[in-house]
């Protein structure tokens, strides 16, 4: 009688109660890769220069003043973009790789129960 | 909303399943079926490959149900937590909606035993803990649960529209229905602040544990630091070379109360401003104010703060690094100047500066003006300063920089109370109680927290009372004591502090009962006198006073030589249980306006009472002809008697409430002497004698008010003196003994030097002159002439005695 209540209050809870909550543990996982790599920080700064490392504007007429800061701030620009798009797509591919992962585990989820019983059923069989 | 019924049932199955197999079984089986399914896959692979498959069935079937076993369990773990944690984020006050319903622990008692809730909460291992912290043993709960009372049973128990219904709500339901329950928890001596105070520790403790097994929760997650944040914030390496990193983790069971949680959202606002994002939080503990500081920081790593303060970077600066990097003025300026352009550059360090104002004097010994420098830039608003001090520090050294203390907003960090020190040391405690083997009760803990707040004066709180925690655990676990209590946190206060504290011992209680006696033996002709010491004595015993002034304060009036410096070293021996415990001050070399500064400090060093007072924090004062100091040394002394403490030159808070304080005064000593006959059998008329003081301006009648007792010694009769120099010539006895000789004296020898020696003015003071004139000038010489051998026996009489040698004294 235990056992039969058991499997009506899980399989009650598994297609209720338990497909929610996995959403909102998929969204906390989502919230921490973003936040881990810092994707809002680097997105809204893509081209800002690396570590924020400027040259100084020189004189006016200092034609190698300008070359050098124009030179330098560019550079320092690409560094920082080359630099965040390293992380920016490791970030993205983490959330992919996630995302892809979490899918399968909430189709598998969903069949589950049936999975359990054939597995178990079939190596049954199998063995004896 | 559903009623108790059905959330009982929903959890029945849970319930049971643990109550048979227990929580931990789900990780066990989970793990064996993953080895077993592991094992199997790969046994089927070797298989297939060496044996031409002759296994393959039976160890595809083995695998195929070991996977199904495995899943099984992985979605069975999963069942079980989503119960385990129903109601958990309302109960941390994490929720992002009300959640309703009961939480898994209030079902664990509920259905434990659904006719009665009381049984059902005694027998559930946090109910249980709850009650061995209050002291009631498992016997003792076993008896009662079997006793004849009434069963409420669980559906009685409503539950709340709001939030969860947790543990705390069934407890408040039993304190108010269950009127057996509260009777056992009264005839322990458990009163409902113990009880709830009790179970908030347990409950604390327990989401503290739960809390961290929760990975998947948002809270959780945000522990881990981010990458990739400093490549658009910049950097300040001079910063990071002189500062530490506030760590996040640091302190991470540190609980907030509501108003520090209040100060936190205040700092995040400050901080978010355009304008002067600088805050001085003035703080008594540093401690704390970093522990708050590390919340804030957390909140903005974990993105739960304004929007504004994203990317943030706390430090703490370290002045000493950079003074000893850069030791003389031009390049310690440089520093400091191109440390801040950084981070200013970087826009995103907020520079803690602990002790701002010892900084500023470490600088200032290399002629470098820290806040001529911090003015300017703290204006920029990417620069974040955050400056901590204590409040006599911010008054005297911060605030006359007015520049600079016009870029800071203020925190005033107040004081904890009682239940958030308690809340700050429970981590703490339960650290030491699983490392050590030992369990405080509730109100241990409570006396911990009490006794380090009055008996320990060095130190701050709570980082004393954390400190006396490890102590006492300490001292249990030699002890071999496995439950502390109040008496062993006592005992042990006790023996550390030199102060009678803990259950009285049959051998105190002789003592306490029979004050009156023992002080009469030392304390002639003083009965009236003596009653009024006792009285006080032992209300300050059992400790029924006020405790936020000294333990007792008297004063002791009447003429000279009547016995009350004699009273006080009586009872420095009585209360300290050493005479050496008494520190005497002569008051009237405390009769200038200008000599309130040798006892409280100046600017050329510390005072006497603040030396002494930290040298010996538990001791009798004496302050001898009271009378004579000046009155601003009165108002000193007002302050102390009202309030236990005073606050040196230094601005350091000198703790006086472990201290008996006795004044003595010969104030109105004639009219004493001359109405001593009268008062005896109208002892109302001793207001008289106050009168006369507060009339002719001797003390202020708040003065004498705030003195425990004022105590009138009358003048010795000559009879009394008789006594009186017999217990002197007892002394001149033990110390002519310690070189080897037996001393007696005749009584007519005692009759002729109180004859000799006594003066209505002097009292018995003249008596000591008498004694060293005749007894003590005799022994010396018959030491010394070696009449007598070592080891012999010294008689004196009035006949041992020339005429010239009696003239003489």
């Amino acid at each position: 009688m235990f056992f039969l209540t058991i499997v009506h209050d899980y399989l009650t809870w598994h297609y209720t109660t338990a497909l929610i909550s996995f959403v909102r543990i998929y969204k906390n996982f989502w919230w921490f890769l973003t936040q881990f790599f810092s994707l809002p920080q680097l997105l809204t700064s893509l081209f800002a220069p690396y570590k924020r490392m400027t040259e100084r504007r020189g004189k006016l007429l200092d034609m190698e003043g300008w070359l050098e800061y124009f030179t330098i701030n560019l550079l320092s620009r690409l560094l920082g973009l080359v630099a965040r798009l390293t992380i920016i797509i490791s970030g993205v591919l983490s959330l992919s790789v996630f995302s892809l992962v979490a899918a399968i585990w909430y189709a598998i989820f969903i069949i589950a129960p049936i999975l359990v019983a054939l597995c178990f059923s079939y190596g049954l069989y199998l063995l004896f | 909303m559903k009623s108790i019924h059905q959330e009982l049932e929903h959890f029945r199955s849970v319930i049971t399943y643990e109550a048979t197999l227990g929580r931990t079984s789900l990780t066990v089986f989970r793990v064996s079926f993953f080895i077993l399914f592991i094992v199997c896959t790969l046994s089927l692979i070797i298989s297939a490959h060496y044996n031409n498959g002759s296994y393959d069935r039976a160890l595809l079937g083995s695998a195929l149900v070991f996977f199904a076993l495995w899943l099984e369990q992985i979605l069975l773990y999963c069942f079980h937590n989503s119960f385990y944690y129903r109601g958990f984020d309302s109960f941390i006050g994490s929720a992002h909606k009300s959640s309703q319903g009961i939480t898994h622990e209030v079902a664990q008692i509920l259905l434990r035993n659904e006719g009665d809730i009381t049984s059902g909460f005694c027998l559930s291992p946090l109910g249980a803990e709850v009650l061995v912290r209050c002291n009631i043993s498992a016997r003792d709960i076993k008896s009662y649960l079997s006793s004849n009372r009434i069963f409420i049973p669980a559906v009685n128990l409503t539950l709340s529209p709001q939030s969860s219904t947790t543990v705390y709500d069934v407890a408040t339901f039993l304190y108010t229905h269950d009127q057996s329950f509260v009777t056992l928890l009264t005839e322990h001596g458990v009163q409902h602040d113990t009880f709830f105070g009790a179970l908030q520790f347990v409950l604390n403790r327990y989401i503290s544990a739960k809390r961290r097994t929760r990975w998947w929760s948002r809270d959780q997650l945000s522990l881990h630091r981010g990458i990739g944040r400093s490549l658009s914030t910049g950097t300040a390496p001079e910063l990071d070379r002189f500062s530490q990193s506030l760590s996040l983790n640091h302190d991470s069971d540190r609980r907030f109360t509501p108003e520090e949680i209040q100060q936190i959202q205040n700092m995040e606002r400050m901080l978010a401003t355009d304008k002067a994002s600088n805050i001085m939080v003035i703080a008594e503990d540093e401690s704390r104010a970093l522990a708050i500081l590390t919340a804030l920081a957390s909140r903005v790593v974990r993105g739960s703060g304004l929007n504004a303060l994203s990317g943030l970077s706390f430090r703490i600066l370290s002045i000493e690094k950079i003074i000893s990097a850069h030791p003389d003025t031009n390049s310690l300026e440089t520093a400091l100047h191109h440390m801040l352009t950084q981070a200013g550059e970087a826009a995103t360090q907020v520079i803690i500066i602990p002790r701002l104002r010892d900084a500023i004097n470490a600088c200032l010994a290399y002629d470098v003006s820290l806040p001529t420098i911090l003015e300017t830039y703290l204006a920029h608003p990417t620069i974040h300063c955050i400056g901590i001090d204590s409040a006599n520090n911010y008054h005297a050294g911060l605030q006359p920089h007015t520049t600079m203390m016009r870029r800071f907003q203020q925190i005033i960090l107040e004081g904890t109370t009682l239940g958030d020190t308690i809340n700050i040391l429970q981590p703490i405690v339960a650290r030491q109680e699983s490392r050590r083997g030992v369990l405080f009760t509730y109100d241990a803990i409570v006396a911990v927290v009490e006794g380090a707040e009055r008996y320990i004066p060095q130190g701050l709180m709570p980082e004393k009372a954390i400190d006396l925690i490890h102590d006492i655990a300490q001292s249990a676990q030699q002890q071999g004591v496995v439950c502390i209590t109040i008496p062993f946190v006592q005992t042990f206060l006790s023996q550390a502090t030199g102060i009678p504290l803990g259950p009285i011992t049959t051998q105190e209680r002789d003592q306490l009962l029979h004050l009156e006696q023992i002080l009469s033996m030392r304390v002639v002709g003083q009965p009236e006198a003596v009653k009024a010491i006792a009285r006080t004595l032992r209300r300050a015993r059992v400790d029924i006073e006020r405790t936020d002034k000294p333990m007792g304060s008297f004063l002791f009036l009447g003429p000279t030589g009547v016995g009350k410096t004699e009273t006080a070293k009586a009872l420095a021996h009585i209360f300290f249980g050493d005479e050496q415990k008494m520190v005497r001050f002569d008051m009237s070399e405390f009769s200038g306006a200008h000599t309130l500064g040798y006892l409280t400090g100046d600017e050329n060093g510390t005072g006497m009472l603040t030396d002494k007072l930290q040298e010996h924090p538990y001791c009798l004062i004496l302050l001898d002809e009271f009378e004579k100091a000046h009155s601003s040394v009165h108002d000193l002394f007002l302050q102390i008697l009202d309030e236990g403490y005073f606050t040196s030159t230094q601005g350091i808070k000198v703790n006086a409430r472990n201290t008996l304080i006795i004044a003595t005064s010969n104030a109105a000593s004639d009219l004493i002497a001359k109405t001593s006959h009268i008062r005896t059998n109208a002892p109302h008329l001793e207001a008289d004698v106050l009168n006369h003081i507060i009339e002719n301006g001797i003390f202020k009648p708040e003065l004498l008010n705030r003195f425990d007792s004022t105590v009138i010694f009358e003048p010795l009769p000559k009879e009394a003196l008789t006594q009186v120099a017999q217990l002197l010539v007892n002394d001149v006895s033990t110390r002519v003994l310690t070189r080897g000789y037996h001393l007696t004296t005749t009584p007519e020898l005692i009759a002729l030097i109180v004859e000799k020696s006594f003066t209505e003015r002097s009292g018995g003071r003249g008596l000591n002159h008498g004694i060293q004139d005749l007894i003590e000038e005799k022994i010396a010489q018959i030491i010394i002439e070696g009449k007598t051998p070592v080891g012999g026996h010294i008689h004196l009489s009035v006949e041992d005695f020339s005429p010239v040698e009696l003239s003489l004294s």
